[in-house]
């Protein structure tokens, strides 16, 4: 019942409305029954046709329309089986499917029954076209309509090439049209993809189109459709190949394993420190774009002490699919090493093809990177007792790093990116002009107009052209400055307050590449944690502090893959992902932030060497609604990895059954400490279910198990 | 006498009133009158429905106008009244006509001129309204003007961006152009808009300052400006320089004239403009209101001139009419074309005197013409309409120049010719002439005048790729004379007015009808239901 | 404006749920197994599920099985899968669903599976995303997801995936909003998520939010409370519900009230249904409007039901 006025009918309103009810109730009986009892006579037939003209959504009698085509074909007269008769009785449903169609064009039905008669082989090509451009006139936006097109087209075999001058004139018609826009991203996508004449060169293909649409966006601003055209224009225009960005161990480092032992503070920076189980060592590679097919057959890696034999590559994705940014394998040192000066380690990335994106696009340029191990020989055993040391974060163990101390130099070392941009893909270059064009343009509207998805489409265009500068070849111009990006963004919050959420996600991707992409300001965050109160024993530790700048997002770790301690606490945090990236991390505070369950942590499954957690102060349990629900792996979504022991874990206690997705993520985790307080769901049988179900864990806020 | 037998006597010789000429103010009265159940006695000296609005063939419109152009007096005398002879004035001059092929006169009888052009409805004019109202449609046809084109400052002819749609086709304007003319459109909207709230309102000072300055004032480019003041506003002086501009129009009307032209888009489904033309002519108009008078009981007798009024011996009042026939019929009201003069009587000499002199001391007119050629302006449409705004053709260019070109899909040409209709208001005729042939020759290329037809037609095959090339056109200035009460009994129409549509005829007309019957309705409204279905059917798609 | 009226939505549920006489109810007649759905599901986020005799309801439902194991949307329709899911759906409010024939049901739906992974809606062969959700829904609530080829059904999902991020009815089909849900919550329940860019869509379905605070479900079209569901439980699958403003989201479908009647209406003053009741309610309690019990976004079932039948066993 759309857009019928609400009014209380008039007796003789009511009166007409059961007369008709009557009608159509006779006729629907009478048609059900003559489908239950088999009866197709021209009589019964012709009833079925009124009830489906006055009721086109009476599926159950287009249904016995069907069987009743099928009967009167199988009993044709044995002389009369000529093509005439044929055509006559379906002639007689394509009539029927118009009057119904007439009706109500959003019959469902009638229109697969055209779909079933015509895959009888019969009507015009023409015949259909000129039906459906009676219709799309009437309702261009009609989806039905336009699927029914395609449908036609691909019957029929009309060309891409005639159906993409039918989205022009309808586009002519009115450019309001978003179907129609629609269809022709989906043609010419095809189109291209053929790439026949006059569409093998993409550039221009794309170049024509962008001009095409952009009369659309200066002549009415605020219509979305051309606007949605154009972000698939984008789309198209920044496809390009993904590229291996950064690794750990970094390219040209050295980093000083200790085995089964600590670090001890002697070691002199800038060497890496890394306190090694079982005498293995984790690699990470970091790309560009999720991608998949790492494996030891794309990536090969020569060490003469690598005890691992072929490597296995998991994807660090929060599940157990193929795509991933983030790659990991474990190199393992053989026993009998028990110190050794210095071991290089190469690493060849995509030595042979088989990496590729999400899109299909291959990473096709392999990359070099090596760096050197040792094992130091003076390793004097240690007793595991002194682990038992609960770390506080207050803020009088955080001391912001000198710039010519030791860590900043360690910073410098491991932030830098050494992977050599040798013959950057040329399309680069192209795309890079496009942004550009389209930068001006943009620029051009919203200097006569004040317009809200021009803004972000221009905020879109400088973030993709510092991605295009950073990522392409180095005499690519210089960066858009992100202090502009993120002014634009805190205008369409004030200019767009119904979506204010989604700018604060895109303001805090762009703050916090800001934050991370460059030296300079990622050394703003590194500060040295060192409890005040701490033995001697303990060195400093290097903590990365993103706190407080109000981030309700995540963004690229590609800078950060070495970090072992991270503080995110004070922000607007409602989802963690990316985190997954960050193996080595071992200290994680997360406290004052908008994490609404324990679904929103899954992505610290992955981090198997996390021992500090502090989610204190959040909102797990607040809200009725879970919108991590079916992207947290359970078995909700069959997509749990691990079985499903939840059930015989908790029959105990029955208000435990409400703590399934506390078990889903702390079941997998390792915690020393744990900082939960401050969330809703809270109490003291929480408590005692986290502890029983991670054995490891010492403290939660602070209190020990034993009390 | 066997003069008086040539012409069939008319009965009854009294009627309520007579009216001499078809014009279409003429024929509207007529109609109106007789649904007013009046009864009607309707004349006309020519043999065809239309006078001044008359659509003609080729070879009968240059005598026509020539004709009208001449004086010409008869003189009878009636022995119980005072006869006053009626003559006629001329209303046309300087017709000038050049014929470089003989193919358009070979074909005459094909062609349906029309005396008033260029002229063209649109869908939500006043006379559509009318013309829906008295169920006329049903005696005519209409096409829709498929495209309009101003003139571009490379003498080029570019697409008019009348609405949203055309904005985004358009290839004339800047990206920015396109943006501001649209924001400009939308503010019309949202003023003209009832549910919006006040700062959506254009400022009543706004409304009564001129339209340019409030365009100016929101920064439009010229280009924009041109094209909303004399394509759509349709505005016929310059309104750039005011004190010289003849009619200044205000914000307030501007923004109605635009509001009447953008709620012609779309109005009738099958016409993909603002703009339409009847088939056969402008002349079908006229016949169609006399046909419906017919149908009221109006009374026709065409080929009847009338060579005398009537005055009662002593007042001197109006009584009636004597034909050519001798024949002398009775009205309390009489209504004449406006090429009627009636020359003093001793009682009445001042307000006749006064009543012509006001029609001749005015001193606008307007200076039309004909062009025949065998390609279209633009190769993609058939009809269209061009612009050619003050300055446009040259600096001292003071009016616009209206053109429309027509093709045989409205019937008033063979098929494979074109007529153009140009138009433009003039203070005298060496200004209208040099108005005209300025935009004739940016639009065709004129063979070397007084050539012979074949050297003519060389001459177009040479120039057919690029401007069209004349086979034949004629020029001529026509007076335009305002609607005078006159005599209380006598009323005398207007012409053709300079207006590309008959509102302001239409006003004219209405007014005199109220003037001689103020207490009857101007034609009461019969079932005006299924309006837009009707006008959609009107159009033949 | 204002407050939810409860008491008048379920007196208006019930009413319809009796009457069956105006035309709009005969015209209604042959799905009346989803208003079924649509009445029960509302009544029971409304707490006053009790308000109804199970047994009537689940005998009438059993008597619209077919012996193909399908049901129909009423006595002596054919059966279709669009009935078979509400079917199971009742059953499952009512924790019934072991009154079934398990296997036979199942057997039905995936019978329907296409070679392409694609599903046929009955045994005629329309073929739509919708009907895709419908099957996966149905049989994982009957724990029977490995009946069907569950990788090929999402890979053809995945081929409706258009380059704004959402789904069409098959391949090449245009964006749409209900289309959307039933997509996205097919890859919800197969765990499949990841192949949707929830940036891109997420952007798409936020800016369904019109002037008014309502939903449309296409760009350039009218706000329409159904939507609130379709948007609503899509944005919140791929957890970007907060690109919305929610606050206006509720006060439209407030005002979309028959504040005299009960019912709720596609937008404000226009004549109210059961479908937009539903669809409204539904979305007030994805906005975790007070006093309603949650409902799950990809089983279009209240949460505690949902639990129960995944969380147990």
């Amino acid at each position: 019942m759309h857009g019928r006025p609400r009014k209380a009918p008039t007796d003789e309103e009511q009166e007409a409305s059961s007369n008709k009810a009557v009608k159509l109730r006779d006729l629907q009986s009478q048609v059900l029954q003559f489908h239950r009892n088999k009866i197709y006579t021209k009589e019964a037939i012709e009833i079925s046709a009124k009830l489906l003209e006055s009721n086109p959504e009476h599926y159950t009698g287009w249904n016995y329309r069907k069987l009743a085509v099928e009967h009167l074909l199988d009993h044709l007269p044995e002389n009369g089986v000529d093509s005439e008769s044929i055509q006559s009785i379906l002639d007689e449903e394509l009539r029927l499917v118009e009057n119904a169609l007439k009706r109500n064009f959003k019959s469902y039905g009638a229109w697969h029954h055209r779909k079933w008669i015509l895959s009888k082989g019969h009507s015009s090509t023409d015949r259909e076209l000129r039906l459906l451009s009676k219709f799309q006139k009437l309702d261009s936006r009609n989806f039905h309509a336009w699927n029914y097109r395609r449908f036609i087209s691909a019957l029929k075999k009309i060309p891409d090439e005639e159906e993409l001058q039918y989205t022009t004139n309808m586009i002519y018609d009115n450019f309001s049209n978003y179907s129609a826009w629609h269809n022709r991203s989906v043609l010419l996508s095809n189109l291209l993809e053929k790439g026949g004449k006059g569409y093998d060169d993409r550039g221009t293909v794309l170049g024509e189109e962008y001009e095409f649409v952009r009369n659309a966006l200066f002549t009415d601003p605020d219509d979305q459709s051309g606007w949605f055209y154009h972000l698939w224009l984008l789309e198209q225009t920044l496809q390009r190949e993904p590229l291996f960005l950064s690794s750990w161990p970094p390219n040209g480092s050295t980093l000083c394993l200790s085995i089964d032992g600590y670090l001890n503070s002697q070691q002199s920076w800038p060497m890496l420190h890394f306190q090694s189980k079982a005498r293995t060592f984790p690699l990470i590679l970091y790309f560009s774009e999720a991608v998949e097919g790492v494996s030891s057959s794309t990536v090969t890696v020569e060490s003469e002490y690598n005890a691992g034999g072929d490597l296995i590559w998991r994807p660090l994705s929060p599940k157990k699919f193929g795509f991933s940014q983030a790659w990991l394998t474990d190199l393992k040192f053989s026993d009998k090493v028990h110190s050794l000066e210095s071991c290089p380690v190469k690493i060849t990335v995509a030595h042979f093809p088989g990496i590729i994106s999400s899109s299909g696009m291959p990473c096709s340029q392999s990359c070099h990177l090596s760096f050197t191990v040792c094992v130091p020989a003076n390793d004097q055993e240690r007793s595991e007792v002194q682990t038992a040391h609960r770390i506080s974060l207050e803020e009088e163990n955080f001391k912001a790093l000198a710039t010519q101390s030791e860590e900043a130099k360690l910073v410098h070392s491991l932030s830098k990116l050494e992977i050599e941009k040798v013959n950057r893909p040329t399309t680069c270059k192209q795309s890079l002009e496009t942004i550009s064009n389209e930068i001006a343009h943009c620029q051009e509207l919203l200097s006569s107009t004040d317009c809200k998805i021009g803004k972000l489409t221009l905020a879109r265009l400088w973030m993709a052209r510092n991605t295009l500068i950073t990522y392409g070849s180095t005499d690519d111009g210089t960066e858009v400055h992100y202090e502009d990006i993120l002014a634009l963004y805190r205008d369409l919050m004030k200019m767009d307050p119904v979506h204010i959420c989604y700018y604060e996600d895109e303001y805090s991707l762009a703050l916090w590449k800001q934050a991370t992409s460059n030296l300079v300001s990622l050394l703003k965050h590194c500060y040295q944690y060192q409890e005040t109160s701490s033995s001697p024993s303990m060195n400093p530790s290097l903590c990365v502090r993103l706190n407080g700048l109000s981030l309700s997002r995540i963004g690229s770790m590609e800078h950060l893959l070495w970090v072992q301690m991270l503080d995110l606490s004070h922000n607007k945090l409602r989802s963690i992902e990316g985190l997954e990236t960050l193996q080595l991390l071992s200290c994680l505070n997360l406290s004052n932030n908008k994490i609404c369950s324990f679904t929103a942590l899954e992505p610290l499954k992955k981090l198997k060497s996390l021992q500090v957690l502090d989610i204190s102060n959040n909102e797990i349990g607040a809200h009725s609604i879970d919108t991590r629900r079916y992207l947290c792996s359970s078995p909700l979504n069959h997509a749990l990895v691990s079985e499903w022991h939840f059930d015989k874990f908790a029959s105990d206690d029955v208000t435990l059954k409400d703590h399934w997705d506390a078990y889903l993520i702390f079941d997998d985790l390792n915690l020393i400490q744990l900082e939960i307080m401050g969330n809703a769901i809270v109490d003291d049988r929480l408590r005692s279910f986290l502890f029983k179900l991670m054995p490891s864990l010492k403290w939660i806020d602070g209190e020990s198990k034993c009390d | 006498m066997e003069e008086a037998e040539s012409y069939p006597p008319i009965d009854p010789s009294n009627f309520d009133l007579i009216v001499i000429g078809t014009g279409l103010p003429e024929s509207i009265v007529a109609s109106a009158a007789s649904a007013a159940g009046k009864t009607v006695l309707h004349l006309d000296s020519n043999p065809f429905y239309g006078s001044h609005s008359a659509s003609l063939p080729l070879n009968d419109f240059i005598p026509f106008i020539q004709s009208e152009s001449q004086p010409q007096s008869r003189n009878l005398t009636s022995d119980d009244y005072v006869s006053t002879p009626v003559a006629t004035r001329p209303l046309y001059s300087a017709v000038e006509t050049n014929s470089y092929s003989s193919e358009p006169t070979e074909n005459s009888r094909k062609f349906n001129l029309d005396l008033a052009g260029p002229r063209v409805l649109l869908c939500s004019d006043s006379m559509i309204d009318l013309i829906l109202k008295t169920g006329i449609n049903q005696y005519m046809e209409f096409k829709s003007v498929d495209a309009s084109f101003i003139s571009s400052a490379d003498g080029g002819l570019e697409n008019v961006p009348d609405s949203r749609s055309a904005i985004f086709k358009n290839r004339g304007l800047s990206l920015t152009e396109k943006n501001q003319l649209m924001k400009f459109f939308k503010l019309v909207q949202r003023h003209l808009g009832d549910d919006e709230t006040e700062d959506d309102k254009i400022s009543d000072q706004d409304l009564e300052s001129p339209f340019v300055e409030f365009l100016t004032k929101i920064g439009l480019s010229q280009k924009l400006k041109s094209i909303i003041l004399y394509t759509i506003v349709l505005a016929d002086y310059d309104q750039e320089n005011l004190e010289a501009c003849k009619d200044v129009i205000s914000t307030k009307s501007g923004i109605s004239r635009l509001a009447l032209y953008h709620s012609s888009i779309g109005r009738f489904p099958n016409a993909n403009g603002a703009i339409i033309y009847p088939i056969y002519g402008q002349g079908e108009l006229p016949q169609a209101f006399c046909r419906r008078a017919a149908v009221k009981g109006c009374i026709y007798v065409l080929r009847m001139p009338v060579v005398a009024i009537l005055n009662d011996k002593d007042s001197g009042e109006y009584k009636g009419i004597k034909l050519v026939s001798g024949q002398e019929l009775f009205s309390p009201k009489l209504i004449i074309a406006p090429s009627f003069t009636i020359p003093s009587t001793p009682n009445h000499d001042a307000q006749v005197a006064n009543s012509d002199d006001v029609s001749l001391s005015d001193t606008k007119k307007v200076a039309r013409g004909i062009c025949i050629t065998k390609h279209s302006l633009n190769t993609q449409v058939a009809n269209c309409l061009v612009f050619f705004p003050p300055r446009s053709l040259y600096l001292e260019q003071s009016t616009s120049v209206r053109v429309l070109q027509l093709s045989s899909n409205v019937a008033v040409c063979p098929s494979g010719m074109f007529v153009t209709y140009l138009s433009a208001m003039c203070d005298d005729n060496v200004q209208g002439k040099k108005l005209l042939n300025a935009a004739i020759n940016a639009l065709f290329s004129v063979p070397i005048s007084g050539n012979s037809e074949n050297s003519g037609a060389s001459n177009l095959s040479e120039h057919a790729e690029e401007k069209p090339c004349l086979l034949w056109s004629t020029l001529y200035i026509q007076e335009l004379t305002t609607f005078q009460g006159g005599l209380d009994s006598i009323s005398k129409t207007p012409m053709p007015d300079e207006h590309l549509h008959y509102t302001d005829l239409l006003d004219a007309t209405e007014k005199i009808f109220k003037e001689i019957y103020p207490n009857e309705e101007f034609f009461p409204s019969i079932n005006v239901s299924n309006d837009d279905e009707g006008g959609g059917s009107e159009l033949d798609s | 404006m204002g407050e939810l009226e409860i008491v008048k939505h379920v007196k208006y549920i019930l009413t319809v749920e009796k009457k069956k006489d105006d035309f709009e109810s005969v015209v209604m007649e042959h799905l009346r197994l989803n208003g079924a759905y649509w009445g029960l599901t509302t009544l029971d986020i409304l707490q006053k599920l009790d308000t109804v005799d199970v047994n009537e309801v689940v005998s009438w439902i059993m008597e619209c099985q077919h012996e193909s194991g399908g049901f129909g949307g009423n006595i002596g329709h054919d059966p279709h899968v669009l009935y078979t899911l509400s079917a199971i759906q009742v059953l499952a409010l009512f924790d019934k669903i072991d009154v079934l024939d398990i296997d036979k049901v199942a057997d039905y739906i995936s019978s329907l599976q296409n070679e392409d992974g694609s599903f046929s809606g009955d045994i005629w062969g329309e073929i739509d995303t919708r009907f895709s959700y419908i099957a996966i829904c149905s049989l994982a609530l009957l724990h029977r997801l490995d009946k069907i080829n569950v990788e090929k059904a999402v890979e053809y999902i995945v081929s409706c995936k258009n380059l704004d991020g959402g789904f069409g009815c098959t391949p090449g089909g245009e964006s749409h909003a209900g289309q959307i849900f039933c997509c996205v919550g097919a890859l919800a329940i197969t765990g499949s998520l990841h192949h949707i860019d929830k940036d891109l869509l997420g952007w798409w379905l936020c800016e369904r939010q019109v002037k008014s605070g309502g939903l449309n479900g296409r760009p350039e079209k009218l706000p329409d409370v159904c939507y609130s569901w379709w948007v609503l439980s899509s944005l919140i699958m791929i957890d970007r519900v907060h690109w919305i403003d929610k606050g206006k989201l509720v006060n439209f479908i407030l005002d979309c009230q028959d504040k005299e009647n009960g019912g709720i209406s596609d937008r404000p003053n226009d004549a109210v249904d059961v479908f937009h009741t539903y669809f409204g309610i539904a979305g007030l309690s994805l906005l975790e409007y007070r006093g309603l019990k949650p409902i799950d976004p990809a089983y279009a079932l209240p949460v505690d039901v949902v639990n129960r039948i995944f969380l147990r066993k």
